[in-house]
């Protein structure tokens, strides 16, 4: 069951800060956001969550909250809308606080969705990124969905520590749980309880896209599972929970 | 020298083909230390297996404790062997049914009748089923940690689980009778048993023996609601007392669960129950394809048999108390501080410096390449053939180990 409020959750503060590490790595993204200098903010009712997408000077920064003096504020009334936006459905419900005349500045941003939709599902850019991309949404969807879903976070309340999520030789992404609240970082972890390594980009595409036996896998030396394994078997269920939502299938 | 594992990596390469995990459930080698464990196993002895490269281990987890009296035991398999030459699944019960109850009756203290089954899961689940027969009620109230098999009801599996699968489950903290009893008090009337294990052997945790008071008020509260009161036994029967874990514990339950240690790795189950159940348990229908095999029945009269004979949980007891405290002193000569939990027949060890259990994958990683078999994060079981030698071949193994764990992370 995805719950509509955890997902647009996961959509601004999980899949939009994609647009910061694809505006470092990807040329293309750059030369798009380099068309437009300003900030965005979207916000979901009046509590919430909150994101402003800051672009400037072919760079794109991502805050976990509400920015003042944006210069287009975007407001959805209920999570579905925001939601509906992200999916691409049509009934998208958004209420121009502020800026909607700054059409350019729409414009980039819709075209910096398409590139990062490209590149997360493969169409554009190279694996290496793609696999980049991939595994900081996968630590910061996993950190929403211990945070707020309803039923994932009764699991993830009990687990204290911090999960690493790297692939050999290449990016990471680590996770802390502490006091029923989990926080996603990038990078490799100073210290982590538990660390999942992938051996290449190839082999974390593949389980990020559920293609292969994840389990065979680290039978195989593949997958490398190591450290608090019962925080592996809880985050195994986030991620498939993580997953669901990932595939924007609500019923809320 | 230590171990390498290419055949069984050969092996797990074609596994991995037709088998969904390549080696599912419990016995997948991910919860071990891929690297540093086998993964197929070839034949076994006593207290000793062999894998499929050609090295042999000491093994304390015994096939995750069906393994009481040593693999291969000739007893057991002798009876095992002459059953199955004279009939293995048959269109009638066999004698040999009747006999094993009364044997069961005679043995456990708290049977006054017997249901055979395969898996302990069948008797976790059939266990369920009468208590909700008995009282006309929906609730089962289980520990938080607590195994009772993958049953959806029994939340250990999470995929196909639906939220209505565990509705009638409430889960309470193990060793807590008042918690107990807030949540028998929170749903009146509704509570139709509470199934707990004798002691508390959850994986990746202490185990934790029962408080003095709690069997008592455990079975106040259960008397005071009319609820049936079930022991899961299937882990720890028969290594801690040949009446059953409950007379161990001083109690007595309604109903109690039996598999593991019953036919020495001969797959039959039990549920046993007192007389009030009788009824309930005669209207109901429960049956398998091979519940009334006639040779693991005989595998199972052996086993018991033997196990009495040679008081089979005294001599674990004894063993495992020379292992455990063995490991504790050698732990202790390295610098280092392990805290073991539960019986010494089925200890559980961990690090007291971390919960991650990076140090205890380090040193059962380290140990099964020298041939001690351990578990990083699972009990571990002691079979009554294990050996005074394996026990000291075992902690000369482990305090190498322990070294190694030290010159990696420090005291």
């Amino acid at each position: 069951m995805v719950h509509a409020a955890t997902l647009a959750r996961v959509y601004l503060l999980a899949v939009l800060p994609c647009l910061e590490t694809l505006s470092e790595l990807d040329p293309r993204t750059q030369a798009i956001a380099g068309a437009w200098n300003g900030d965005i903010r979207l916000s979901v009712a009046a509590r919430g969550p909150h994101c402003t997408v800051g672009i400037r000077g072919g760079r794109v920064a991502v805050f976990d909250r509400a920015l003042a003096g944006p210069d287009v504020a975007l407001f959805f009334p209920h999570p579905l809308f925001l939601n509906n936006l992200f999916k691409g459905k049509h009934l998208v419900v958004a209420l121009p606080w502020k800026g909607l005349t700054r059409v350019k500045g729409l414009l980039v941003f819709s075209r910096l969705a398409s590139r990062m939709q490209a590149v997360l599902e493969g169409r554009a850019g190279s694996p290496q990124l793609r696999a980049g991309l991939t595994i900081g949404l996968l630590a910061r969807s996993l950190a929403v969905a211990a945070t707020w879903d309803p039923l994932f976070k009764q699991d993830a309340s009990r687990l204290e520590g911090v999960a690493e999520f790297s692939i050999r030789g290449g990016p990471g992404a680590h996770v802390h749980f502490q006091g029923g609240k989990a926080t996603a970082y990038p990078g490799h972890a100073p210290s982590a309880d538990f660390i999942l390594e992938f051996a290449n980009s190839e082999v974390f595409l593949d389980v990020a896209d559920d293609k292969v036996d994840v389990m065979a896998r680290a039978c195989l030396g593949d997958v490398s599972l190591k450290g608090d394994l019962h925080m592996g078997q809880v985050l195994s269920r986030g991620l498939d929970v993580v997953g669901r939502y990932l595939l924007q299938e609500t019923h809320s | 020298m230590t171990y390498t594992f290419a055949r069984s990596m050969e092996l797990f390469s074609r596994a991995a083909k037709v088998i969904p995990q390549g080696i599912p459930g419990h016995l997948t080698p991910v919860f071990t230390v891929p690297g540093s464990y086998p993964y197929f196993c070839s034949h076994a002895k006593g207290s000793r297996f062999v894998d499929v490269d050609g090295n042999e281990y000491i093994d304390y987890m015994c096939a995750y404790g069906p393994m009481i009296l040593g693999y291969a035991n000739e007893k057991v398999d002798e009876a095992y062997r002459v059953q199955a030459a004279r009939g293995n699944c048959l269109s009638l019960a066999n004698g040999l049914s009747v006999e094993l109850a009364e044997l069961i009756v005679d043995t456990v203290d708290c049977a006054d009748w017997v249901m055979f089954a395969k898996n302990g899961a069948d008797a976790t689940s059939m266990a369920v089923m009468l208590a909700r027969g008995y009282t006309g009620r929906d609730i089962v109230v289980l520990a938080e940690g607590g195994y009772h098999g993958t049953q959806s009801w029994a939340g250990t599996n999470h995929v196909g689980v639906t939220a209505r699968d565990r509705a009638d489950i409430v889960m309470v903290p193990w060793g807590d009778p008042d918690a107990l009893r807030r949540v028998v008090g929170r749903h009146k009337g509704s509570v139709a048993g509470v199934m707990l294990t004798p002691y508390h052997h959850p994986v990746f945790e202490d185990q934790r023996l029962p408080d003095p008071g709690f069997w008592p008020e455990v079975r106040r509260i259960c008397d005071e609601h009319g609820i049936v009161l079930i022991l899961d036994d299937v882990r720890a029967g028969w290594r801690l007392d040949m009446k059953g874990s409950g007379h161990f514990f001083g109690i007595r339950p309604d109903l109690a669960c039996y598999s593991k240690a019953m036919a020495n790795g001969y797959p039959i189950s039990a549920l046993v129950g007192v007389e009030r159940l009788r009824i309930t348990a005669s209207k109901a229908y429960f049956a398998g394809s091979f519940w009334c095999n006639a040779p693991e029945m005989a595998a199972a009269i052996a086993c018991i048999e033997e196990m009495k004979r040679i008081d089979a949980p005294r001599i674990v007891s004894e063993l495992g108390a020379k292992l455990t405290n063995g490991l504790a002193e050698r732990a202790r000569a390295n610098g280092l501080e392990v805290v073991i939990s539960g019986p010494p027949a089925i200890p559980f060890m961990r690090f007291a410096s971390e919960k991650n259990f990076l140090r205890s994958q380090l040193f059962c990683g380290e140990c099964a390449k020298r041939g001690v078999f351990f578990h990083p994060h699972h009990n571990w079981f002691v079979s009554a053939a294990h050996t005074e030698a394996d026990i000291e071949r075992t902690l000369e193994v482990a305090d190498v180990c322990f070294g190694i764990v030290k010159d990696r992370f420090g005291s």
